[in-house]
């Protein structure tokens, strides 16, 4: 698949994995209760608008999205499994970075893997457990929720780990910051800051 | 008009490439392959289309493609070529009823601009085999 913009709508569970894939922009629609989606880019890919169709969309289903080479994965749109359940997967662990814009993530489960600093802090995220590993030495992750969030287990995946990097995990509104598995920079250099200010705990 | 081989073999060459379109109007292509050759914005969009393997190229710059198929299609080879191509213009692809697109061979716009939209929405899903 080599375009500018690409529009999935679909029923049932869609896979577009191929390792050349390269388009600019995606954007999908899967309707069919826990009918999973999966996307592969060459590059960069944002998730944004293709059509009348905004950012990526299923109906609890899972969400796994792919960033090869240096490629970013970056949301100028939302990610949503609808809430309740289903895991959204970003991944830009091969050489990337995952950004939000003005996208949020909408799930049960959101795991994110990065080679670069990321940062998720679009207001409207919203999941119940967050995992992510960021690599590259002094690589952070910035992440905001709208509710509670824990750091949890997504996948194989247990908590936030960076190689030194600092991390930044904040609840707004009454939301809580809970930790059911660890955030580690490692140990010896990098910051973890737990912000549930706003007026969690 | 309708170009029918029945559907089971046969391959439906429609080739308007030295300057034309191909378009339909309420005809619709049975075949087992189907190749589009045209320079043309063209529309393949009768809901009674029925082929098993799609293949097309639309040559003049921005010019489009639109393709539904009854059933399920898939995106491969048909004679010398592979795939649906365009030069920047956007592609269309629709399966209906429970109809899944798949595609073995490349869908392109060339990638700068242009848009591809995969359609199953009425049953399907939308599945990669072989190739981008």
């Amino acid at each position: 698949m080599i375009a500018d913009k690409l529009l999935v709508l679909a029923k049932n569970s869609s896979t577009l994995d191929t390792v050349t894939n390269d388009v600019n922009t995606l954007a999908a629609n899967i309707s069919a209760p826990a009918a999973t989606f999966d996307y592969k880019d060459a590059t960069t890919v944002d998730i944004g608008t293709a059509g009348a169709t905004d950012g990526i969309t299923t109906n609890a289903g899972n969400i796994t999205v792919t960033a090869l080479g240096a490629g970013d994965l970056t949301l100028s749109k939302d990610a949503s499994a609808g809430g309740a359940t289903g895991t959204v997967k970003l991944d830009a662990s091969a050489g990337g970075a995952v950004t939000e814009t003005t996208g949020a993530v909408i799930a049960d489960k959101l795991l994110v893997l990065a080679k670069n600093s990321s940062t998720l802090d679009t207001v409207t995220n919203d999941v119940n457990t967050l995992a992510a590993n960021i690599s590259a030495s002094a690589a952070s992750l910035d992440y905001k929720d709208a509710t509670t969030v824990d750091i949890g287990t997504v996948d194989t995946t247990d908590g936030i780990s960076t190689s030194a990097g600092n991390i930044t995990v904040t609840a707004l509104g009454t939301g809580n910051v809970t930790l059911s598995k660890n955030l580690s920079t490692g140990g010896a250099t990098g910051t973890v800051k737990l912000d549930a200010s706003a007026g969690g705990r | 008009m309708n170009a029918r081989t029945g559907g089971v073999a046969g391959t439906v060459k429609l080739d308007a490439s030295a300057g034309g379109a191909v378009t339909e109007t309420t005809g619709a292509v049975v075949a087992d392959k189907l190749l589009v050759l045209a320079k043309n914005n063209s529309a393949l969009n009768t809901v009674t289309n029925d082929v098993n393997t799609l293949a097309a190229n639309v040559s003049a710059s921005a010019a489009t493609l639109d393709y539904k198929d009854a059933t399920s299609v898939d995106i491969g080879t048909v004679g010398a070529t592979d795939g649906v191509s365009s030069s920047a213009g956007n592609i269309t692809l629709t399966a209906l009823g429970t109809g899944n697109v798949t595609l073995s061979k490349n869908v392109s716009t060339g990638g700068a601009t242009g848009t591809v939209k995969l359609d199953a929405s009425a049953g399907g899903a939308v599945t990669e085999t072989t190739v981008r």
